[in-house]
């Protein structure tokens, strides 16, 4: 029942990135310009979320309730929407100043784009060191350290690295599943509307050669 | 295999957070045991142990088909 649910949730997302792609100029009548202006929108909103999250986790980092076990899965359910929501905003204000800078938008709507993606980009780097605040008795690695993420793999216990490599085995299947996919709708694109993707596809092709490649390898060679 | 992790946490008046500290792990990493989602390793077992001044077996429980 589940797989063949699955199955008809992928046909109807295949049957309207199909339509959409063939479609697109009829959907759109040539005018793109409200894509980039809807993606701002949403980037500066996500980034007012993550600049009030931050400093609301800040501010609480510290404090110790009366139930320590909920205050502490408080703080760390935060802490991981905080890391959630800047990354969004952030590849959402690349996307809006990307988007804008194709398709010519005015300088306004670009200098807006690329303040909040820098924004984001801030809240983005600052975000690991609520850490600190929020395990002081752990001796976590400084943010600017060159070897941070190791470092922090290495400080993780076994349950930590447990809950990560389970929420990373599934985000590494779902993006080969959906780089994959990509590829496939770019050269579909491609073929149709003429207006060739090459680039596009040869990076998505190299990323999900590489992650493969890298998966695979560090999987072999143990 | 069970645990009755929490019921011996419970015995102790300890919560999770402080049972993390005296096993040097974390409170998430207890949380994950407690719900029988995670088997730890010899090392953190045998740290509960110490804690609880109690065998192995009693706290972590396995069905004979798992041995």
């Amino acid at each position: 029942m589940k797989t063949t649910l699955k199955l008809l949730l992928y046909a109807t997302l295949g049957f309207i990135a199909a339509y959409l792609v063939m479609n697109h100029d009829v959907l759109f009548m040539g005018n793109y310009e409200w894509v980039p202006k809807v993606l701002l929108v949403l980037a500066i909103l996500s980034t007012i979320i993550a600049i009030y999250k931050f400093f609301h986790l800040r501010n609480r980092a510290a404090v110790e309730g009366v139930d320590e076990d909920a205050m502490e899965q408080y703080k760390y359910r935060k802490f991981v929407d905080l890391t959630l929501i800047t990354q969004i905003s952030t590849v959402l204000g690349v996307l809006a100043l990307g988007m804008g800078a194709v398709i010519e938008m005015p300088v306004w709507f670009l200098l807006a784009a690329m303040a909040t993606f820098i924004a984001s980009f801030i809240v983005q780097l600052l975000t690991p060191s609520i850490t600190k605040l929020m395990y002081p008795e752990r001796n976590l690695p400084d943010v600017s350290d060159k070897h941070y993420a190791d470092k922090l793999l290495a400080l993780s216990d076994e349950g930590e690295r447990h809950v990560m490599l389970n929420g990373l085995y599934k985000a590494y299947v779902s993006t080969s599943s959906l780089l994959f996919i990509s590829l496939v709708i770019l050269a579909v694109y491609s073929v149709f509307t003429g207006n060739a993707q090459i680039l596009g596809m040869f990076l998505v092709a190299a990323i999900l050669l590489i992650s493969i490649a890298q998966y695979g390898l560090s999987i072999r060679n143990k | 295999m069970r645990t009755r992790l929490k019921e011996f946490r419970a015995r102790h008046g300890l919560n999770q957070t402080e049972l993390a500290k005296r096993a040097r792990i974390s409170r998430q990493t207890v949380s994950l045991i407690e719900r029988e989602e995670y088997i730890p390793s010899l090392l953190i077992a045998k740290r509960f142990a110490k804690i609880f001044d109690e065998p192995i077996e009693e706290i972590f429980i396995f069905d004979e088909e798992e041995l």
